[in-house]
């Protein structure tokens, strides 16, 4: 096990987040209805940040909604590791642009399966991808519409650690 | 045919070396240096009289799938037992002296044990007519019992009574109230509550007890209870015994004495029998009245089934567990290796008292006795599983258990029947 | 890490606080699913679950088949009567055949005790849920029941549940009582000696008068009582019956406000409770049913994270 490199400090993260994501989101919500839906655990926290954000800068309180996938993953082994089913809280997203926000896109088997579930509760008019870091190994024909940052972490993996969950804001690479 | 064992301890007490020849024991001495057919280095292994089993399913006529004469036999012998009472609640029922002379000649030609049958006491155990128990007792039956049943007729039962009193054998008594055993399937109270299954209340063992304890006494008539399970049986049974002290005598088989209605956790079928096990105060207390005397002997109540008919749910499961090949291991596990009962408890439990109930006199095991023994070796241990018994009935409540005690041989008439040394 | 970690959901009795939490918490999270326009997710696509039903019942299996269609999982329905036993083929065949059909589920209710637990023990990879076993338990009823309990009052602890009926033979009373207490509610039982267990006050608070039992309680579960019981002697008629035990217009004007009525159904109109009741705004039956496949659909979720194919 190597040693672990840190990509982004706590400022590095906040100002990815805010000029990486929370602005463009902002500027697409000039143009369309948008909803942004935070996929869990960290997608959750993001989007949540990037709501606050856009709503103390901006003026804008966009509808925010919460999605659990854990019913959508293709990938048994996955499931038995989490298999918490947390109760999905999505806004009305009848003929809206979704915008889902996850922290890190890799395979894309996620984002596929949230695919999957907001097709299930409603219709909305698009759906974009919105992600903290991007990395190479898809195994799904999904690309990111918005991106902080991207990354090519070699044989490691990339990691985003946040203070609601993991105690602190960083992305590091082990 | 001279038989020579060496070293053994008898009955735990003093080490000798023992004779055998003719059939009967010859010479005991601390050493002998005589020239024998077969001679066995016994190193301390206990020597007892051989067991005797007053009650056992033998399946015979009729239930090949569960056990042959043969397979009994030799599950017996395995298990030190040479003397064997078996029960009439086969199909065809123990009923005519046809069947009783079968028995008892197909064991003798078998050659390991002998076999004592017992008669039922109405014809096809149906509970109406009586069995001709004077032809029966000629053809050998050494009782009349019912067992697996009881008479529900107290008439009937009494008539039972003085008739076989009449003629001279023993009756033999399962004690159940079938009206409030019905539906049961395991001891009724907090374990059976616990696991949603149907309870056998106490009261139908007791009020079985009395009623036949009480026709017995009335009419004067010689009566065995079986299998015992309750405290409160061996209570109520000491009281008559004090007043009618030669008409009454009772058993005990060695699951009541080991374990209790908590072992049907999980709804095992080999924990399941007829009366069921109890709690384990009334353990205690079996165990209490073995070693005072209030109950008489130990029987197996010995119960094969094949196994298909005990890979079932429990309430279709059929009571019963077998017993001949582990009750001389259990006791010692138990009971002797751990000073609970000395080893002329066991001598008095196993051998003595079940052939006296019989009419028979104890084997002492002194020079000039009949040569019917058993030689175990309290230290050996053994696992109990379905290939190492010799029964067909593999439904052993110790199944997966090891015992320590095994039995090296088993001695009939001065003949070997049984080595495992 | 996760808190459920059986195959098997053979009974309340054994499962620990923490279990029967997780279990109500993921029902919690399936409820919304019931209402929505695609009621289903694809979690158990591909998964085959048998409903092995050796007694009759049209709601209990209805409620799990719904629960496996909802989940994407593919059902088959096998009504078999014990009788097949006679027939020759033992319960244990007819679950090694499902099992060779690549059955990874089964969902059982048989008339007796221990019958799925004999079918868990044997079926090493394949799980296995009791949908009622003869007089035992039947724990997905008191899974539902406490689910509802929880969902009106917020909470089960310190709840005063009260349990009307044929407590002796109810297997839906047994398992409620087991999980009632695990989740520490306060749990009183109400019916004639002939149909109580003994040995239960060590579990329950025993009353023989409904009316004192009912002072007091915030839910109150009526049990069926089966017609046959009358025959063999345990109480002298249904009329009877009800005027003692049965939830009557008048008990129904003393009872306070808050408290809910609830019943496992089908409710023997008339005996149990009169008509007003079951049909009145105190009565909770329906959303019992409605929960009653939200919880199916948890617990099936979460036997699926154990079981491997």
């Amino acid at each position: 096990m190597g040693r672990e490199k840190v990509l982004l400090d706590e400022n590095g993260l906040r100002e990815v987040l805010k000029k990486g994501l929370a602005v463009p989101i902002s500027r697409l919500s000039d143009l369309e209805d948008v909803v942004i839906v935070g996929i869990y655990t960290r997608g959750v926290y993001l989007a949540r940040r990037i709501h606050r954000y856009i709503k103390r800068i901006y003026g804008l309180n966009l509808p925010l909604g919460e999605i659990d996938i854990n019913l959508y993953r293709d990938d048994f082994v996955r499931r038995f590791d989490f298999p918490q089913v947390r109760e999905s809280k999505i806004p009305n997203i009848q003929d809206k642009v979704v915008v889902l926000v996850d922290d890190v896109l890799f395979t894309g088997r996620t984002v596929r399966a949230a695919l999957d579930a907001i097709l299930d509760v409603g219709r909305p008019s698009a759906i974009r991808l919105a992600v903290l870091v991007s990395r190479p190994g898809r195994e799904m024909p999904i690309c990111p519409d918005i991106v902080g940052v991207d990354v090519d972490p070699g044989q490691k993996r990339v990691y985003v650690e946040l203070k609601e969950v993991d105690g602190q804001d960083r992305v590091v690479l082990r | 045919m001279r038989v020579l064992l060496r070293g053994v301890d008898i009955l735990g007490e003093n080490r000798a070396d023992v004779l055998l020849e003719k059939g009967c024991i010859v010479r005991i001495a601390p050493s002998l240096s005589i020239s024998a057919d077969k001679v066995y280095d016994l190193d301390g292994a206990v020597l007892l009289p051989s067991l005797c089993d007053i009650h056992t399913h033998s399946r015979q006529p009729g239930s090949d799938e569960s056990e042959t004469l043969e397979s009994f036999s030799k599950a017996a012998v395995h298990g030190g037992v040479t003397m064997a009472c078996t029960m009439p609640n086969t199909n065809p029922v123990v009923d005519n002296p046809a069947i009783v002379s079968y028995l008892i000649r197909e064991a003798k030609r078998i050659g390991l044990i002998d076999i004592y049958p017992v008669a039922s006491i109405t014809m096809g155990q149906e509970g109406k007519i009586l069995t001709e128990m004077a032809q029966l007792k000629q053809s050998g039956a050494v009782a009349v019992s019912e067992d697996g049943k009881s008479v529900e007729s107290a008439r009937l039962m009494r008539y039972a009574f003085e008739y076989a009193k009449t003629v001279g054998l023993l009756v033999m008594v399962h004690c159940e109230d079938p009206s409030l055993s019905e539906g049961g399937v395991m001891n009724e109270g907090d374990v059976s509550l616990r696991l949603g299954l149907r309870g056998i209340p106490e009261i139908s063992e007791t009020i079985g007890i009395l009623r036949d304890l009480e026709i017995a006494t009335y009419v004067g008539a010689r009566v065995h209870i079986c299998h015992i399970s309750l405290g409160r049986s061996v209570k109520i049974i000491s009281r008559y015994k004090r007043f009618y002290p030669h008409l009454i005598t009772c058993e005990t088989a060695p699951h009541y004495l080991i374990f209790t209605e908590e072992d049907v956790e999980g709804y095992p079928t080999n924990f399941k029998m007829n009366p069921p096990l109890r709690r384990e105060q009334d353990r205690k207390t079996l165990l209490r009245a073995i070693k005072s005397g209030k109950i008489d002997c130990i029987a197996t109540d010995h119960a094969p089934h094949p196994d298909w008919e005990k890979e079932l749910e429990f309430e279709l499961s059929p009571f019963g567990v077998v017993g001949l090949e582990t009750w001389l291991s259990a006791v010692v596990h138990y009971f002797v290796n751990s000073g609970q009962l000395t080893w002329r408890d066991v001598k008095r439990l196993c051998c003595d008292r079940p052939r006296e109930i019989l009419g028979l006199s104890p084997i002492d095991l002194t020079e000039g006795n009949i040569a019917d023994l058993v030689v175990i070796d309290p230290k050996r241990e053994w696992r109990v599983e379905a290939k190492s018994l010799f029964s067909r009935g593999k439904n052993s409540p110790f199944l997966g258990k090891v015992l320590k005690g095994k039995v090296l041989l088993t001695i009939k008439s001065g003949k070997v029947v049984f080595e495992d040394v | 890490m996760s808190v459920w970690k059986r195959k098997d959901l053979l009974g309340l009795r054994d499962l620990s606080r923490e279990e029967i939490a997780a279990i109500l918490e993921t029902a919690k999270s399936f409820k919304p699913l019931l209402f929505r326009e695609v009621k289903k997710v694809p979690t158990l696509k591909g998964w085959t679950v048998a409903n092995l039903f050796f007694e009759p019942s049209t709601r209990t299996r209805v409620s799990f088949e719904l629960a496996e269609k909802r989940l994407s999982a593919d059902t088959v329905n096998i009504s078999s009567s014990v009788s097949s036993v006679i027939k020759g083929e033992t319960l244990l065949d007819t679950a090694k055949n499902l099992r060779s059909l690549v059955c990874e589920i089964i969902v059982i209710r048989h008339s007796i005790a221990g019958a799925p637990h004999l079918l868990a023990k044997r079926l090493a990879d394949v799980g296995v849920i009791n949908a009622g076993d003869g007089i035992n338990e039947h724990p997905t009823q008191a899974l539902l029941d406490m689910f509802s309990m929880q969902e009106r009052f917020g909470r089960i602890e310190g709840l005063r549940v009260l349990i009307v009926g044929d407590i002796l033979h109810s297997r839906v009373a047994r398992s409620n009582i087991w999980g009632l207490r695990k989740m520490k509610a306060e749990v009183s039982v109400c019916g004639p000696l002939t149909l109580m267990p003994k040995g239960i006050d060590k579990f329950a608070r025993v009353y023989t008068n409904l009316d004192e039992a009912l002072i007091d309680k915030d839910a109150v579960i009526f049990l069926r009582i089966q017609r046959e019981r009358q025959n063999s002697g345990l109480f002298p008629s249904l009329r009877e019956y009800h005027r003692l035990y049965g939830m009557t217009e008048e008990r129904m004007g003393r009872l306070s406000s808050k408290t809910v009525i609830m019943h496992p159904g089908p409710v023997n109109r008339g005996i149990e409770m009169v008509p007003m009741v079951a049909d009145g705004d105190r009565s909770i039956i329906l959303e019992q049913v409605t929960n009653g496949v939200a919880v199916r659909m948890a617990i099936l979720y979460l036997i699926s994270t154990v079981v491997r194919r």
